[in-house]
């Protein structure tokens, strides 16, 4: 997420356009002069120096480094002949000759992007949007035909189609004919006992932008794992495979959506410093709220969810230290890294502020990328840990805990802005007997396809949960009763149809499900309890329905 | 707590350079930019303009950047304007130098333009906390 303002992106890229547009006529300037002085008007040595400078200077700041290194060379010849006040000699005039003729074929290397994309917004074909079925699309590299054919199958259940190729030649091909949405390859081939890293690596090398990468081996060294990740692997797994991770994988790089930026809480009593901070960190496309005071933060974190907390350790009113500690002393905040800033290089006081509950110490002055790098991979982690706090393992869904929790919050919300919600119980019908007949991964399977499901026909605003079991949970906000069952209904209807896969059998599930509404139902309580008893009466009725819960007499 | 950094005049002989700049300036670091080609422009313009801060070029035609900067002191009213620097030499002895003669700090040329706006800020609250 290195995204900048398009305006300013644009704007550099028409100013570099115009320096390269307007370069040949300032080399034959500087041939001009020299031309000149070789003729023998010596009071033009200043002027191509000046020249010179001026190369040095512009060059690399539009992105053309190699210029400004050779007129760096040719500003430091012309500057002690200077110094020295003689006329040069033959051997000089052939010296500042040849360093001339390095900035004319320095100026012909196209300029480097740095200028532009280092922060700029990133333009691999990888980024690009992909057709809707290679979106979908993924290439298997596996030499074992039995463990392809049954990764393929089990892939394929996910809604991804799925291409087997037996050898790195063939696969290497056919990538650079058309390019997957990801790439699962094999480490080990007959070919080669590291075949697979190589042959990614030589696809990279041929400059080919390699979609989302993940290696599967039997390998589990630290070596060919290091060197997976530098043909560009985004993620490793030992055999045998664990199915659900690499769908989770699959599910995470080739996902189109745009990750949420980083939400970042600058505490700075320093109103420049502060802005200096969220300038940065904004350039890298965070989201950062500025707070001055530290008796403010408590609001601001209850406001603005912070994901890192970035603070000054210096402050009158309260130090960082003490702010730490407030906050470590409540549940909800006690896991939000706080990254300590300041101009302390004392290592004791970094070794206390660490034990009153920092994360990490940064001293000032700090670098913009070195902040940047900081501040983004600790949020990466936060992101992670978080992720196992709230979510259940298997599916991916919100917990039990979280999703009332998230109840609560969603009805207070529609209360404020007095609009309706729906509260949905969902219970797979007959779970037990897959499990017994089938075996609990078969079981496992049918849950998350079910999740996958709920995922993909719910909206994003609405919050999906498994309660526990074969119990799953959703609120649909801003939704009426009748509206929620209109939804819930066609999904019970995909699920009955999809083929389930068990050893040696096909089979298909359904589900009952309950739902209540607010305003009909207005704690969490009592829609909760609501939901569970339609639930039930779905259930009593027959099962494979969705039952709206009667309005509540009033 | 410091004075917010809004008005900057740039002294730069380099038009492409200036354009740059004054984008990066303005663009990223929401400041207010005012060009000057030379030192001798700066020294007409400063005192009606009132900058709160000056970022000068130290190589240019005519007067140079520790000329412009030595005028600049005996002018009323920019006796205390702070000023820094920006120039491609930037060896230790030579950063001496130029604090010596009364610069607040020094930004290396060639300068990175989606950084140069917080260089600036860095050097203006250090300064000012």
């Amino acid at each position: 997420m290195t995204n900048t303002e398009p305006g300013i992106v644009q704007g550099l890229q028409l100013l570099q356009n115009e320096f390269a547009h307007q370069l040949p006529d300032k080399l034959k300037q500087l041939e001009t002069t020299w031309n000149k002085i070789e003729g023998g008007n010596l009071s033009l040595l200043s002027d191509l120096h000046r020249q010179a400078h001026s190369f040095t200077g512009s060059g690399a700041t539009f992105g053309f480094i190699e210029l400004s290194r050779a007129a760096r060379l040719l500003e430091q010849a012309l500057q002690s002949l200077l110094d020295t006040g003689t006329a040069p000699g033959e051997a000089q005039y052939s010296h500042i000759s040849k360093l001339l003729q390095q900035v004319h074929e320095s100026a012909k290397l196209p300029p480097s992007a740095e200028m532009i994309n280092t922060f700029g917004t990133e333009n691999t074909p990888s980024q690009e949007q992909l057709k809707p079925d290679d979106a979908r699309l993924i290439y298997l590299i596996e030499d074992d035909t039995l463990l392809a054919e049954h990764l393929a199958t089990q892939i394929n259940h996910f809604g991804y189609t799925v291409h087997i190729f037996s050898h790195t030649e063939n696969a290497r091909e056919h990538i650079q004919q058309k390019m997957p949405a990801a790439i699962i390859a094999d480490i080990s081939f007959a070919e080669g006992e590291k075949a697979g890293i190589e042959s990614m690596l030589t696809l990279r090398q041929e400059g080919y932008a390699l979609p989302a990468l993940i290696f599967i081996s039997s390998r589990k060294d630290f070596l060919t794992r290091l060197e997976a990740i530098r043909a560009g692997g985004m993620a490793y797994f030992g055999k045998p495979v664990d199915i659900g991770g690499l769908i989770d994988k699959l599910d995470l790089l080739t996902s189109n959506a745009q990750p949420e930026p980083f939400r970042v809480l600058v505490v700075e009593n320093s109103a420049t410093l502060a802005e200096v901070y969220a300038k940065t960190l904004g350039q890298a496309g965070m989201v950062t709220r500025r707070v001055t005071d530290p008796m403010q933060v408590m609001e601001a974190l209850d406001d603005f969810s912070p994901e890192l907390i970035l603070m000054d350790i210096n402050m009158p009113g309260a130090n960082g230290e003490e702010v730490a500690q407030v906050l470590r002393q409540q549940e909800i905040h006690d896991s939000v890294p706080i990254v300590f800033l300041s101009g302390e290089t004392d290592k004791d006081r970094q070794l206390v502020a660490m034990s009153h509950g920092g994360d990490d110490f940064l001293v000032k002055p700090i670098q913009a990328d070195h902040l940047i790098s900081s501040v983004g991979s600790r949020i990466e982690r936060y992101r992670v840990l978080r992720n196992f706090m709230i979510r259940d393992s298997l599916t991916g869904l919100l917990n039990h805990t979280k999703i009332k929790e998230q109840l609560s919050i969603e009805i207070e919300r529609a209360k404020r802005q007095e609009r309706p919600l729906s509260f949905a119980m969902i219970d797979l019908d007959h779970f037990k007997n897959v499990n017994d007949t089938y075996g609990h991964p078969v079981g496992d399977k049918v849950l998350k396809s079910l999740a996958r499901l709920l995922q993909q026909r719910l909206r994003k605003v609405d919050v999906i949960g498994r309660y526990g079991g074969e119990e799953f949970a959703v609120i649909l906000t801003d939704t009426s009763g009748p509206d929620a069952v209109r939804t819930l209904d066609g999904i019970r209807k995909d699920l009955a149809e999809i083929r389930q896969h068990g050893e040696n059998a096909e089979f298909s599930v359904t589900f009952s499900c309950g739902v209540a509404s607010y305003p009909d139902f207005a704690t969490p309580e009592a829609i909760n309890n609501a939901a569970d008893k339609a639930l039930y009466r779905a259930k009593h009725d027959g099962r494979n329905r969705v039952v709206l819960v009667a309005c509540k007499p009033k | 707590m410091s004075m917010d950094l809004k008005r900057i005049l740039y002294v730069e002989d380099e038009p492409d350079i200036q354009a740059v700049a004054k984008l990066a300036l303005e663009s990223i670091g929401g400041f207010t930019v005012e060009i000057c080609s030379s030192g001798q422009e700066a020294l007409d313009k400063a005192p009606s303009w009132a900058p709160q801060l000056i970022l000068m070029d130290v190589m240019m035609p005519g007067m140079d950047g520790p000329s412009t900067l030595g005028k600049l002191r005996e002018i009323p009213g920019l006796s205390a304007t702070p000023v820094i620097f920006m120039t491609a030499k930037v060896q230790p002895a030579e950063i001496l130098e130029y604090k010596a003669l009364g610069a607040l700090d020094v930004i290396p040329k060639p300068f990175d333009p989606m950084t140069l706006a917080a260089s600036v800020s860095a050097v203006w609250a250090r300064a000012h906390d």
